[in-house]
């Protein structure tokens, strides 16, 4: 399971998410908004009995918030026994990646350095590894 | 362990919990014989099932105990101390007892002899001869008679907490997956037979669902049962008095919930009588009952649940808390000085701190309002601390009621539909009722329901949405926060009730303060249930400022609740500028008429008083013109405004404005630049005109042959400016004068306490190095007397 990742574009980058976490991914049907919610809190959305909180990574990473519509794609994680959502811009795969983690060199930017410590290599390309918990508690932290 | 002893022990282990308070109880009033029965009914219970499991000891002790409670039953002896104490001990040692049993699973071998004589001796009188086998007889008669009105309170059956709380989970999600199906119905199948048959199904649920939450409530009472015992033992123990009211005993809360508050609150009831409530003489000293008090009061307010506990001892310390944070290191002592008061006081809840000089076996050992903090917290609560130095402290526990399944009404506001607990409304009108009347005062919006008057708040407001047109009228919703506490929540419209399944929601969600969870209601849209005990208080609304007279509601200039609140509004000028809202006592519609320029300024007639108007100029309209009156608690100021626009939050950064005047800065409102208008220099222009209370003014005397003159023609010039006049040299018993006037040629005596002031009536001075001051030199003679002021000061 270790080296086991998910390819995925979310907020405009290529990245490869830790699977530990990731329960699915599914459609957004309708999303439901929350006034006065943190910035990156894109709204609810009802998952068969759940209801899952939608998460904006455009706006954790310091971007302009997505514009979100029924069909889009989202990536269900649970932390803390909270059901959360990522928006996600594309799903690609799930695969097993043999190549170990490197640290990251150099600076990443767009608030990405909060999110990702290490990258991988798959299939020719450089993918920054992302722990989809840290999409959830960052902007939190910031505000403390 | 076999099922009768596991049975047994926790049969046991609930009674006992029950009889803890019904003790202390009995001991304060002897002659309460409904108590001595149920601890009478507790120890033959205790006896019988013993003797049928062969737990010998603990039947000897049972024995015992019954024996010594018989004979105050009987009337041969009354319940003193020492036999309280007696009985005390013999249930220690059950209770002591129980639990070895419970873990080793057999009776452990010892001698409970210490007890039991000295029960036994507590009630050695001589018509309570133990031995008196008739006595004895009559003993077990009349206990079965006791007996059979018991057992009805307590036939119930036990169930493994596990169990009941998958029965929960199973429940909800058929209700979940009913709302689903009932979705999938309504869309697609046409057939009354399966709709009705879905209906008994669904009508079924609903019960179930009912029952099912019912099962995990449980009154806070079983949280306060034991706490009369505690209070008793911890009082004798430290030499202190002590004595424990509850109220609101009544008050459901989820079972799960009074686990976790079990332990927070037998801590903080600890910390009263040890570091709250004073020794009995010291207390005799400063004038308080040698008896401390611990008041401990359960409320509901919305979907929340207080439990305040209160005594009458010495409050904290602050100053003492603050200098043992420093000496343990937790801040560094110029920190400490930054704190505000607030933060002081919240010192307590760092880990580590005590302020115990000495541990004791109680307090005092560093596990301390931290722990009690964090679990509180856990469950989605807080802690709140009223301090009363020298008189007392108010601890409140506020934590949610139930987080499963609610009673909620399903409300809109915004386009978006929310959730309110069924359980905080108190009553739903239309807006167009004729019980309901709406004003806009003083910058707030009140309602007023058949002579009530209450705080209206607007929930697209309150969460920031945008309202859209309205076709239909509006719906008020009268929202209970517990006791008399009720404020006006105005929603686009109610929509139905329905049982809720309440989720928790995210932490992200939570944030907010608005909300209190998520669920899932049949149109299979996630919905936020609203946190209605919160909303005023994210709003900064203090509801209970709200009078209920039917004048107009006064808001003092110094009210926090409203501090960072500002009142948008165009002003005559066209202008759009802010005023905090907590200094504008209230909003006039007067006829323009009323304006009257003179005395160098802008008035205006209000309510028999002449008040003075921020204008250059009176108003060129004749109709009806809007004034804030502004207050600063002494005095009023009118500024006349075009249109109120709006209340919002103070934003957090201003623009200085670069010089001082009437504009203190510029915020964004939105995309708006606002101009917030300078209160402190607004008052500062008001000082003309404003007559202030009599006894603030300084008293002019005037002294000497022109007593005529000044009556009528100086008089009323230092009134206007500012001073109280007498006339006359002072008689035994009158006020000397803050400053001395006197006329011509009168000669001031040497000896005058106050400075003095020399007039004369021509204009030129009679001689060189004359200090006197030409009468009718009007700037001159203020400015001598506001100088004489000075000196004096």
């Amino acid at each position: 399971m270790d080296n086991l990742y998910l390819i995925a574009r979310i907020a405009g980058t290529r990245v490869a998410l830790r699977c530990a976490v990731i329960e699915s991914v599914v459609l957004i049907e309708e999303t439901v908004d929350v006034p006065g919610a943190p910035p990156h809190v894109a709204g609810l959305f009802a998952l068969r009995s759940r209801v899952l909180t939608l998460i904006d990574p455009h706006v954790v990473v310091g971007l302009c918030p997505a514009t979100i519509a029924a069909g889009q794609r989202a990536i269900v994680i649970e932390i803390g026994g909270h059901g959360y959502a990522l928006l996600a811009d594309q799903i690609e795969d799930v695969c097993f990646i043999e190549a170990a983690e490197t640290a990251v060199k150099g600076r990443l930017g767009d608030g990405w350095g909060r999110l990702a410590d290490t990258v991988v290599e798959h299939q020719g390309a450089t993918l920054l590894v992302v722990d989809p918990e840290r999409l959830i508690s960052t902007p939190m932290q910031r505000a403390a | 362990m076999d099922e009768l002893l596991g049975d047994f022990l926790s049969e046991t282990g609930e009674m006992l919990a029950e009889i803890a308070g019904a003790i202390v109880a009995w001991e304060a009033n002897p002659a309460d014989h409904d108590r001595l029965d149920a601890i009478f009914r507790f120890v033959h219970t205790v006896k019988g099932s013993s003797s049928f499991l062969t737990l010998p000891r603990v039947t000897a002790l049972a024995h015992a105990a019954e024996d010594a409670l018989d004979t105050v039953r009987r009337g041969h002896r009354p319940a003193d101390r020492a036999l309280v104490s007696g009985v005390l001990a013999i249930i220690d040692r059950l209770t002591d007892l129980s639990e070895t049993i419970g873990t080793q699973g057999i009776e452990p071998v010892g001698d409970d002899g210490d007890v039991i004589f000295a029960l036994r001796a507590a009630t050695s009188t001589p018509a309570a001869s133990m031995g008196n086998a008739a006595s004895g007889a009559l003993a077990t008669a009349g206990g079965e008679a006791v007996l059979s009105t018991a057992s009805a309170s307590w036939r119930s059956i036990r169930v493994p907490l596990p169990l009941l709380d998958s029965v929960m989970t199973g429940v909800t999600d058929m209700v979940l997956a009913r709302n689903e199906f009932s979705r999938m119905l309504r869309d697609k199948v046409r057939d009354p037979q399966v709709a009705a048959a879905f209906d008994r199904l669904s009508e079924s649920v609903a019960t179930m669902r009912q029952s099912v939450s019912q099962m995990r409530m449980q009154r806070v009472e079983r949280l306060f049962a034991p706490l009369p015992r505690i209070v008793r033992d911890i009082a004798g123990e430290l030499g202190k008095q002590a004595q424990l009211v509850t109220a609101g005993g009544e008050v459901e809360l989820d079972r799960e919930m009074i686990e976790n508050i079990r332990d927070p609150l037998t801590h903080i009831i600890r910390n009263a009588i040890d570091h709250g409530l004073e020794n009995p003489d010291v207390r005799a000293a400063t004038g308080k009952p040698a008896s401390g008090t611990i008041h401990i009061t359960a409320r509901q307010s919305g979907n929340r649940i207080d439990i305040m506990i209160s005594d009458d001892g010495r409050g904290i310390d602050v100053v003492r808390v603050v200098a043992k944070a420093v000496s343990s290191g937790l801040l560094s002592a110029a920190d400490a000085g930054r704190l505000s008061d607030k933060e002081q006081l919240a010192l307590i809840f760092a880990p580590g701190l005590s302020t115990a000089d000495s541990i004791s076996s109680l307090s005092g050992r560093g596990v301390g309002m931290d722990v009690v903090k964090a679990n509180v917290e856990r469950i989605g609560g807080l802690v709140e601390i009223d301090n009363r130095p020298g008189s007392g402290l108010t601890i409140t526990l506020r934590v949610p009621m139930t987080l499963t399944i609610i009673s909620g009404l399903l409300v809109s506001a915004g386009g978006q539909q929310f959730a309110v607990p069924r359980s905080a409304v108190r009553e739903i009108l239309l807006e167009d009722s004729d019980a309901v009347r709406i004003e806009h005062v003083g910058g707030g919006d009140y309602v007023t329901v058949r002579g009530e008057r209450l705080a209206l708040i607007r929930l697209e407001t309150a969460l920031g949405l945008a309202t859209p047109e309205q076709t239909g009228d509006r719906a008020l919703i009268l929202v209970r926060l517990g006791q008399d506490r009720c404020y006006a929540l105005s929603v686009a419209a109610v929509h139905d009730h329905e049982e809720l399944v309440i989720k928790p929601a995210a932490p992200a969600v939570l944030a907010s303060g608005l909300y209190a969870g998520t669920t899932l209601p049949d149109s299979g849209r996630p919905v936020l249930l609203l946190d209605t005990a919160s909303v005023p208080q994210v709003l900064g609304i203090d509801i209970d400022a709200v009078g209920n007279n039917d004048a107009m509601v006064r808001v003092d200039g110094t009210n926090a609740g409203q501090g960072d609140q500002l009142l948008l509004f165009r002003d005559a000028s066209g202008s759009t500028r802010a005023i905090p809202l907590a200094v504008i006592d209230r909003l006039d519609d007067i006829d323009a008429s009323w304006l009257f320029a003179s005395a160098g300024g802008i008035h205006v007639r209000i309510d028999g008083a002449i008040l003075p108007v921020f204008a250059a100029e009176l108003p060129q309209t004749t109709g009806r013109i809007k004034m804030l009156r502004i207050a600063d608690g002494d005095t009023l100021l009118c500024y006349p405004v075009d249109t109120v626009l709006d209340i919002v939050r103070r934003p957090a950064s201003m623009r200085p404005a670069a010089e001082p005047g009437l504009i203190l800065g510029i915020v964004l409102i939105g995309d708006l630049p606002v101009e917030i208008v300078d209160c402190f220099w607004l008052m500062s222009q008001a000082g003309y005109g404003q007559i202030s209370e009599a006894l603030t003014r300084p008293l002019c005397r005037v002294v000497g042959e022109g007593e005529g003159w000044a009556r009528s023609f100086l008089g009323p010039m230092l009134e206007l400016a500012g001073y109280r006049v007498a006339i006359g040299v002072a008689n035994a018993g009158e006020e000397a004068g803050d400053v001395l006037l006197y006329c011509d040629d009168t000669a001031p005596p040497a000896d005058a306490l106050s400075p003095v002031l020399r007039l004369r009536s021509t204009i030129a001075a009679p001689r060189a190095n004359d200090n006197s001051i030409y009468r009718y030199d009007r700037s001159g003679l203020l400015a001598a007397l506001a100088a004489s002021k000075q000196v004096k000061v």
